[in-house]
């Protein structure tokens, strides 16, 4: 067996960190899914200021949405480059993951800030529109939040999947 | 579900070093490049393997062969609806060898780290010693 000689080994070493950071890079979500979830959350909001019936589609469009997605996932090649579905990676569940604590934290806020703020928003002294729509009133700022909180689990993961790249 | 790539009939040259640790196997850049990225996932399809180790189905697929039989790499072919898929993980033991393949490639860089800061004036070519 021929030894390698310093220059040879501290490329091998290189090549081996570069793969490996690479590795943990492919890890990364698209911006426009997370845009996508938020602007989904912000409809489904929304659609409780147009009755149950709209309401109801929203959230079977929601759902609808989420099948394609794992479907597609598997069926195409790019989808699932782009979500990182080509391969699971060391950190378990790194995908969905955030995708549950988003929800959670969705949850949790409208759970504890709805009520006082619908009261607020359908108070006297409202426009007649913010009256008429607190849902709506108050869905961009519910999504935006709670895109927020995933986009930073995200980066927290990925700076960890680095962190165990670089070892 | 087919399994294959676990045969018994291990490459003779993937023997590890008994002195560094180093695998024959593993010096080769492209068979390196394989483990050390299949070696940070649990389980990575073959497309993704072959995009980021820059190589053609065929090349990759003889590559993995080699790898399997050293059991270096596990191959798992299967289907995802009707298309044929094929996941790749590194094993157990193909984890520890590589570390213990990197490991002595530190060792080798850093004592000639040491060697060079032993002596500042030298050259930083090693020494003819034909």
């Amino acid at each position: 067996m021929s030894t390698p000689s310093p220059a040879e080994a501290r490329d091998a070493l290189a090549r081996v960190r570069e793969v490996r950071l690479d590795t943990a890079g492919s890890l990364r979500t698209p911006w426009w899914l997370w845009a996508a979830l938020g602007a989904v959350l912000a409809l489904v909001t929304a659609a409780e200021d147009f009755g149950s019936a709209v309401q109801e589609a929203a959230s079977l469009g929601l759902g609808a949405l989420t099948v394609a997605w794992a479907v597609a996932g598997r069926r195409s090649p790019r989808v699932a480059a782009a979500s990182g579905a080509l391969h699971r990676s060391a950190l378990p569940g790194y995908a969905w993951l955030p995708v549950l604590l988003i929800g959670l934290a969705f949850g949790t806020l409208r759970f504890f800030a709805e009520p006082p703020v619908h009261r607020a928003l359908t108070g006297s002294g409202m426009p007649a529109w913010i009256h008429d729509h607190p849902s709506t009133t108050t869905a961009l700022p519910y999504a935006v939040l709670s895109v927020a909180v995933g986009l930073l689990i995200n980066v927290v993961l990925r700076r960890m999947a680095h962190r165990a790249a670089a070892r | 579900m087919s399994v294959s790539g676990q045969g018994a009939d291990a490459a003779p040259d993937a023997v590890p070093d008994a002195v560094g640790g180093l695998e024959q196997l593993l010096l080769d850049p492209t068979r390196l490049t394989i483990v050390a990225l299949v070696s940070a996932t649990t389980w990575c399809e073959f497309a993704f393997v072959r995009d980021h180790a820059r190589l053609s189905d065929s090349a990759l697929s003889k590559q993995l062969t080699t790898l399997g039989n050293a059991e270096l790499v596990e191959i798992r072919k299967g289907h995802v609806g009707k298309r044929p898929r094929t996941w790749v993980r590194a094993t157990t033991a193909g984890r520890e060898r590589l570390r213990a393949h990197l490991a002595t490639l530190q060792q080798i860089a850093d004592r000639a780290e040491h060697a060079a800061a032993a002596r500042p004036d030298a050259d930083a070519q090693p020494p003819h010693t034909g």
